[in-house]
């Protein structure tokens, strides 16, 4: 009977999901600063803090890979494996935009024009905070999935209705800075590459709001 | 002479294995669910089966283990003394096959087979009581489903009347007494039905119904008493808490329980031996001397403490989200079926036992990753493990009729 515990369950593959997220907080925090980098024309240190969101986003990828990779068809979970994989993607899609968005700042040193600056600011803020929003809701999975108190239930039911209330914040803000964009006398280089930066930062948001969509789904009763 | 220390050798190794593979187990998921340390849990599952082994261990046993063989066909005491050696020896190391392979199987099963063997080759195929021997096949499968539907069925019912409730405390002050009750119900019924305790006070089955049903009125009145007060100066996961502590209790006495029963499946055999070369005569029952049980619990204790340890820190280890509740509901199903089946006349193994609790338990969506492709891999272990051993005995017994 020796290893009958040890061999029959498995390794919580909610642990790794936490270490993912985890992963999540501590790249945004450079991300955070190598915007602040751009903006401020402080292009050495930007490519720097880029790298360093890579080589965040590479560790994470390996997380994501050995979640995975030991999730054969015979492991049975407590909640729907395709829901628990989508939540996985949806997160991982988080740290991809927001390496994609640094990378295709790159390519071009645009200034961001003083008249968009403050929206571009308040746009950045609010992707970030729907970001910070998930990561509570992420930590309680172990107790999601082994069932809730009607009273934390609906805690968690409204950490979930807030991800979705800043990323609406975050798109009014996006299409108010994408308007301003377009009325400037700008060169339609610069236009191009300012709109699609700010495009990538809004999918951050986008794929929080899905992540935190597929915890709602496994919560729901 | 030899064969007596031959014997009691192998007797000790087979301990040995119990220790390491079987007992370890009883108290992995109380450590897994962090109820206690590897440490407490080594040191109270060795205690344990000294003292289940030495004060509650048959001090009677049958010559042949479980009556697979009819006795009146074998005569000759060398039959049986090297048949006893043969089967210990042939199920230790089918024992310590699986062990290495990692697969858990039944000390009892082997056993069992390996004394099928020998009844082949003494009394070619005709003394063998093929009835024993289907109605332990059928356990294979009645033990496990009886397991696995109890623990479902108690850990859906902790999660539907405690766990997702509007206020886990309240309900727990209600159904938390009335689960403790249970246990002890089940606890103290087990120890006196299912060890010989139960001779030692000379109780009958209605005495025993009633002893449990009073400490299980007990238990529930004490806990619901202390849930109350416990509750009063508490946040946090309280039911989780007072989970840990039944837990605690269950373990104990599936630790208890297993040096308690299966301290005969090493010491039968040498108790058969030992009974022959000092008497020349065979029975059908005979005595078992307190020091061999001693010897039986020591050996068991040392499995713990060897191998036993490394198993219990590997699971401590590996398994980083196991409940209480969930951990409970395991021992509760293991021990519960096992009394069951035990009071329906159905020889079970606590291993078949705990395998299906697990898969109950996870069907109920209590663990995090359970794999059941090694279901599959056990069961084929299972079903070898009567042939295997078997086959392996009758070589022993061939080589031993050989040379002596």
């Amino acid at each position: 009977m020796r290893f009958l515990i040890s061999k029959l369950l498995r390794r919580s593959p909610f642990d790794g999901l936490i270490k993912h997220a985890q992963k999540v907080r501590e790249c945004f925090k450079v991300f955070r600063e190598a915007i602040t980098a751009y903006c401020a024309g402080e292009f050495d240190r930007f490519t720097d803090l880029t790298k360093e969101v890579s080589r965040i986003e590479h560790e994470a990828d390996l997380i994501k890979a050995n979640i995975r990779a030991h999730l054969p068809k015979s492991i049975f979970m407590p909640v729907d494996k395709g829901q628990f994989l989508m939540l996985l993607k949806e997160q991982d899609a988080i740290l991809d935009f927001a390496e994609d968005a640094l990378i295709w700042l790159s390519f071009k040193k645009t200034l961001i024009p003083d008249e968009i600056q403050k929206d571009f600011e308040e746009h950045l803020s609010k992707v970030l905070e729907t970001v910070e929003a998930l990561e509570p809701v992420i930590t309680h999975i172990h107790e999601i999935v082994a069932g809730l108190p009607s009273k934390e239930r609906k805690e968690l039911k409204d950490l979930v209705k807030e991800i979705h209330r800043k990323e609406w914040e975050a798109d009014q803000i996006e299409m108010r800075l994408a308007h301003k964009l377009f009325s400037l006398d700008l060169d339609p280089l610069s236009i191009f590459h300012l709109s699609k930066t700010f495009d990538l930062i809004d999918q951050i948001a986008n794929h929080t709001e899905n992540a935190g969509d597929w915890i709602r789904a496994m919560m729901a009763r | 002479m030899i064969i007596l220390y031959a014997t009691a050798l192998a007797g000790f190794y087979m301990a040995w294995n119990i220790g390491a593979n079987d007992v370890a187990n009883s108290m992995s998921s109380a450590v897994g669910a962090r109820a206690i340390t590897v440490r407490q849990a080594i040191f109270i599952a060795a205690i344990l089966n000294i003292i289940g082994a030495a004060f509650v261990g048959g001090h009677v046993t049958e010559t042949i283990r479980k009556g697979i063989v009819a006795i009146d066909m074998v005569k000759l005491p060398k039959m049986v003394m090297f048949g006893s050696f043969s089967a210990l020896l042939a199920a230790a190391i089918w024992v310590f096959v699986s062990t290495w392979q990692e697969l858990p199987v039944s000390t009892t099963h082997s056993i069992v087979g390996a004394m099928i063997g020998f009844g082949i080759i003494t009394t070619s195929f005709g003394g063998v009581r093929w009835g024993k021997v289907i109605a332990i096949t059928s356990s294979w499968v009645i033990s496990p489903f009886f397991s696995g539907l109890i623990a479902y069925l108690i850990f859906y019912g902790i999660r539907k009347l405690i766990i997702i409730r509007d206020d886990p405390d309240s309900s727990l002050k209600v159904f938390g007494p009335v689960m403790v009750g249970i246990t002890f119900f089940i606890i103290i019924f087990s120890l006196f039905a299912k060890t010989p305790l139960s001779k030692r006070f000379s109780l009958n089955g209605l005495q025993i119904v009633s002893v449990s049903l009073l400490g299980g009125i007990l238990g529930m009145v004490i806990s619901g008493l202390l849930i109350g007060n416990f509750l009063k100066d508490r946040t946090g996961d309280s039911v989780e808490e007072v989970f840990r502590r039944l837990q605690i209790m269950t373990s104990c006495y599936v630790a208890f329980a297993h040096g308690a029963n299966d301290v005969a499946n090493a010491i039968g055999p040498v108790a058969s031996v030992f009974s022959i070369a000092t008497t020349g005569e065979v029975q059908a029952h005979i005595p078992v001397p307190t020091m061999l049980l001693v010897f039986g619990g020591i050996g068991i204790a040392v499995g713990i403490m060897t191998w036993g340890y490394r198993v219990i820190r590997t699971v401590a280890f590996k398994i980083t989200h196991l409940t209480n509740t969930s951990g409970f509901s395991v021992d509760f199903g293991t021990a519960t079926a096992v009394l069951l089946a035990s009071k329906l006349g159905l020889p079970v193994s606590t291993t078949h036992a705990a395998v299906g609790a697990i898969v109950g338990v996870g069907l109920a969506r209590g663990f995090e990753a359970v794999d059941f492709r090694v279901v599959r891999r056990i069961t084929l272990f299972w079903i070898l493990t009567l042939p295997v051993a078997a086959l392996t005995a009758m070589l022993f017994y061939l080589f031993l009729q050989s040379v002596g």
